[in-house]
């Protein structure tokens, strides 16, 4: 790839993204605040409230960022992709409907280890992924401090903290879309055993993936 | 002793997880896993519904019974 293209390689006001791209998947456990998310990013009015499996069907808006618009599809709560209830099977199957979306996988900051096994299953989809810790203000009023900046590293796929109750961190959040990663899920193994694997040859620059800090 | 045993307000910790991995993988992803404390909401009749980790489990009683727990949690805290 020649300098200029990679260049203009961002999408930029009028080009058109192929169709499966623009769509950004809100994924989850339930109860984490995705529909909060939702109606952050899209300003639309999807039920909230403060108790599991509210959310049962699919509900769609639109976001304008970068100057294009993406479709934004609230999903379900699910704790695998191996549907086992209703809901589940829901969100496992418009996780297949559009393998060329943008995954949003929202974690709760105050028990961040049960999202990331949901987390992996979308890695391992080879979707590209951005991470959003959201509940972050729950988990400051708690004293669990969340180093996005290692998860990151990590994974190498985008990490923001957000608290979409209040709106902290969801500018930060639309700004890193376009910087959706494909997990290498080798490297993610060899980081998390304390090895640096090699960075690939052809690192189409900067993506926010964290390998460099 | 099994979690179906277990009196209302009691807070003990899970020992072990009875089940394939399947049931057991089910239950550790909604907080249930060996060495989780939790405290028991309601088990007068039907369903044991559990305090964890901030939220509320229901369980029925045949997946309750395959829960093991103790009682003493403050003599083997870490």
């Amino acid at each position: 790839m020649s300098l200029r293209d990679r260049l203009f390689s961002r999408p930029r006001l009028g080009v058109e993204v192929p169709e499966g791209e623009r769509t950004l998947l809100l994924i989850g456990n339930p109860n984490v605040g995705k529909s909060a998310l939702f109606n952050r990013l899209t300003g639309g009015s999807a039920t909230v409230s403060n108790y599991p499996g509210t959310t049962v069907d699919v509900t769609r808006g639109s976001l304008v960022a970068d100057h294009q618009a993406r479709e934004v599809i609230d999903v379900p709560g699910a704790y695998s992709l191996e549907p086992r209830d209703a809901a589940e099977e829901v969100a496992a199957r418009i996780v297949g409907e559009y393998p060329d979306a943008v995954a949003l996988v929202v974690l709760d900051a105050t028990r961040i280890e049960r999202g990331l096994y949901l987390l992996l299953q979308v890695l391992e989809r080879g979707m590209r992924t951005v991470v959003a810790v959201n509940m972050i203000d729950a988990a400051r009023a708690k004293g669990i401090m969340v180093d996005t900046a290692a998860l990151q590293h990590l994974l190498g796929v985008p990490v923001v903290s957000t608290a979409a109750t209040t709106g902290e961190g969801t500018r930060d959040l639309v700004g890193i879309l376009h910087k959706a990663q494909v997990a290498d899920l080798p490297a993610v193994r060899d980081r998390v055993a304390g090895k640096t694997p090699e960075p690939p040859a052809n690192l189409p620059g900067c993506a926010g993936c964290g390998r460099c800090r | 002793m099994q979690l179906t045993e277990c009196g209302i307000g009691e807070t003990v910790r899970v020992v072990a997880v009875m089940g394939c991995e399947r049931f057991r993988n089910r239950l550790a992803l909604r907080g249930i896993a060996p060495g989780q404390i939790c405290t028991v909401v309601s088990a007068a009749c039907g369903p044991i519904v559990l305090a964890v980790d901030g939220g509320t489990l229901a369980l029925g009683r045949g997946m309750a019974a395959h829960i093991t727990v103790e009682r003493n949690i403050d003599e083997k805290s870490n």
